[in-house]
């Protein structure tokens, strides 16, 4: 890449992948708020929220984020498996999304129990641990991601002693 | 600790033991409880359907 697509390839993937971070902490507490809330409107509103900032918020970021690092991986001297640090980054990545990909049907559960005014405030509030600790746990794993990619702790894989992947820019 | 460029760097090694025990945790929760999905946090009967209806008709506080 020249070092005008690398720049822009950086602050696509920096604004993804910070957004995202943000994204789950409005999340966890719009979750918390359901779990604690004591208004019924507001714990059926906090689940309801919860679905679209999952679907039109979280999944968009959270593609967007391993999209634009594979291509800043790729496209730069740091390589997609020549670092530790790059591929502990990526398998969180893919985790963190695949496990978001399979938890929205939960929370299309969820809101579909909160559209429900059969359902009574009691078993709303019974419901609302899950996304608080799959909320909990991303943000987590989502900062060491973050810490990870700031301090880039040293180290080459079997595959980055061997010289592989070495065809990227000169410098990150 | 591996000499410098070479061996498996110990952050790694720790990441890996970490991960490696989050994993079996997840395993033996899925062996276990095997409902890990929307079925588990709602009613007997409303997992497959997706809504959830329970008794009284409104909310009770």
């Amino acid at each position: 890449m020249t070092p005008a697509w690398r720049r822009l390839a950086l602050t696509a993937h920096v604004a993804a992948s910070v957004g995202w971070l943000g994204a789950v902490a409005a999340f966890l507490v719009v979750a918390a708020a359901g779990l604690a809330g004591a208004d019924p409107q507001a714990v059926r509103a906090s689940y309801l929220s919860m679905e679209i900032i999952a679907w039109f918020v979280l999944v968009p970021l959270a593609v967007a984020s391993l999209v634009t690092g594979v291509v800043q991986a790729l496209g730069t001297r740091w390589g997609l498996f020549r670092h530790y640090w790059v591929v502990v980054k990526l398998v969180l990545n893919v985790l963190a999304t695949a496990v978001l990909l399979l938890y929205t049907r939960t929370i299309g559960h969820l809101a579909d129990a909160a559209r429900d005014t059969g359902t009574p405030l009691a078993e709303l509030r019974a419901l609302g641990w899950s996304p608080v600790v799959h909320a909990g746990a991303a943000l987590l794993v989502l900062l060491v991601a973050t810490v990870l990619a700031v301090y880039k702790p040293p180290g080459l894989t079997p595959h980055g002693l061997r010289g592989g992947g070495r065809s990227g820019a000169a410098r990150p | 600790m591996a000499a410098p460029g070479t061996g498996t760097p110990r952050w790694v090694k720790v990441f890996a033991i970490i991960g490696g025990v989050i994993a079996l945790m997840a395993v033996i929760v899925l062996l276990a409880g095997g409902n890990h999905g929307p079925g588990r946090h709602l009613s007997e009967g409303n997992a497959a359907g997706g809504t959830v209806v329970v008794g009284a008709a409104g909310d009770p506080g």
